[in-house]
């Protein structure tokens, strides 16, 4: 039994560090962007929580590469990698799902 | 720790994810946060804790009684928006957050017992996170008192000033001068001087057309968005606005209301004297701005006090030649109290810190129609050990569209920090 839980306590340490520095990563790259995105629905600046991940991050990418135009949009996404503009649309697609 | 408690810490860990709160009312108190000062960075960085964590236990400590929002308080000067429209009140995160306020004025901080002292109270901190603001400093303006104010208000805190300046300027005599001066950069808001001529220029405009605006601007040239500003004066206000670079006031005339440089006396109707700035006295008076300078240095990773353990700053007061060249606007300070609120939870909770990510946006109009807005997204740089701005770029041109997102841009940040 203890050598059991030994290893239950050893394994969930692993997994609950890791989700924890992957949530930390995106709440850290996320939380700028709550600046100007907030939850007004009748705002000039979009509220975009709980919309499609896929459909943010293929947004992000676009102003990226000027395909869409915005030209603070443009210049914000400039500003990161795509791996990081994915887990920001992870963020922003979470977002609104779970009490908060 | 016995087994029980140790697996009721790995169970409440992991419910301590993304929406920090899904978990919280399970997770144990695992430290005390106080705040001095409920502005820009010390409501985001107590918003970041309670996101993350609630159960960390925030006090803030602020002696007023409400928030009076600094961006936009030119639009309050510029009579298109009144005082009640940028205050407002910091119930929501008493109630909904659980965040203690203790309205009163810091005195001192015993950093051996970890103790802040205030006129009533005395608070224990496990860490101390300080957002003071800025200082405004006569000290180079001759023949200024106590009294000046009134005759020379610098309205640069959004609060009793603002009001009187706004109303000085709506009930001025037509025909005479309005006169502005700016400070040597750095200083808060770099944008904020020539927001507020273009908004004056275009009130007189409109209702006070004999009456002239002079700029007396200690730098030699506009500091943020100069073309915009520039493009913009020539084309509506080219009758009314006259700008003079290197022209810094050095004294005052207390009797005439006139503002003095090196080469000129410039007598005025309103005299809207903005005097250079420092970090707040608090800092400096607990030792945590080095000899010599004007701002408090950090660690720009986690916004550590460079001087005492478990001590953070951030918001206006820190130095630029310490965390980098970023301006020192609210969304600035937002973003510092959003990585400080991180770097702190990952300390209380023994996990790593990651590399700070910050943005800036600042919109400033040119009319009551059109803005303009310069944007940035900053890194950090681990050679350097600082922050760098790794995109960065202005609006195109004046624009309604722009205006609109200035104002609804502030509601969303006042939401971000304040609901």
């Amino acid at each position: 039994m203890k050598v059991i839980l030994f290893f239950i306590i050893l394994f969930s340490n692993i997994i609950v560090f890791s989700v924890l520095a992957d949530d930390y990563k995106m709440n850290s790259l996320s939380f700028p962007c709550l600046g100007c995105h907030g939850t007004m629905n009748n705002s000039s600046i979009p509220n975009i929580s709980g919309l499609d991940q896929d459909y943010i991050y293929s947004a992000l990418l676009d102003y990226k590469s000027e395909e869409r135009d915005h030209y603070i949009m443009q210049i914000i996404a400039k500003g990161y990698k795509d791996d990081e503009l994915k887990i920001i649309a992870k963020y922003f697609s979470l977002k609104g799902t779970v009490d908060e | 720790m016995n087994r029980r408690e140790l697996i009721r810490y790995f169970l409440n860990l992991s419910l301590l994810g993304t929406f920090g709160n899904i978990g919280s009312s399970y997770a144990k108190n695992i430290g005390k946060v106080v705040i001095l000062g409920a502005g820009w960075g010390g409501l985001s960085a107590a918003k970041t804790i309670k996101r993350l964590n609630p159960s960390i236990d925030v006090t803030i400590i602020e002696k007023n009684n409400n928030f009076k929002s600094c961006p936009m308080s030119n639009w309050v000067i510029g009579q298109i928006k009144f005082m009640e429209d940028i205050t407002f009140s910091y119930k929501t995160l008493k109630e909904k957050y659980s965040i203690n306020f203790v309205h009163d004025e810091a005195k001192s901080i015993d950093y051996n017992r970890k103790i802040v002292s205030t006129n009533n109270y005395k608070i224990y901190y496990d860490k101390l996170v300080l957002s003071p603001g800025i200082e405004l400093d006569y000290s180079n303006i001759e023949n200024w008192n106590n009294n000046s104010s009134k005759q020379f208000p610098a309205a640069w805190k959004a609060g009793k000033e603002t009001i009187l300046l706004s109303q000085q300027i709506k009930n001025i005599d037509d025909g005479g001068v309005v006169g502005i001066s700016i400070p040597l950069s750095p200083y808060r808001c770099p944008p904020g001087p020539y927001e507020r001529a273009s908004l004056i220029a275009s009130y007189l405009k409109r209702n006070k057309r004999r009456t002239k605006l002079i700029i007396l601007d200690a730098n030699e040239k506009i500091v943020s968005k100069g073309k915009l500003f520039k493009e913009s004066w020539d084309k509506y206000y080219s009758n009314i606005i006259e700008y003079r670079p290197n022209s810094g006031v050095v004294g005052i005339d207390n009797d005439n209301r006139t503002l003095i440089t090196d080469f000129d006396d410039i007598k005025c109707s309103v005299a809207n004297l903005i005097p250079r700035q420092t970090s707040a006295a608090f800092l400096k008076k607990n030792n945590l701005v080095s000899e010599g300078q004007n701002w408090a240095s950090v660690n720009a990773f986690d916004f550590s006090s460079i001087i005492e353990k478990d001590v953070f700053i951030i918001g206006d007061s820190t130095s630029q030649i310490s965390v980098g060249r970023v301006p020192k606007s609210g969304y600035i300070a937002n973003s510092m109290g959003k990585v400080c609120g991180l770097a702190i939870v990952a300390e209380l909770s023994d996990f790593e810190k990651i590399t700070p990510s910050m943005i800036n946006t600042c919109y400033s109009l040119i009319s009551p129609e059109e803005g303009i807005s310069v944007s940035a997204v900053y890194n950090y740089d681990y050679k350097d050990k600082k922050i760098v701005s790794v995109s960065s770029g202005l609006s195109p041109k004046p624009s309604s569209d722009i205006k609109a997102n200035a104002w609804d841009w502030a509601q969303n940040i006042w939401e971000d920090m304040l609901l």
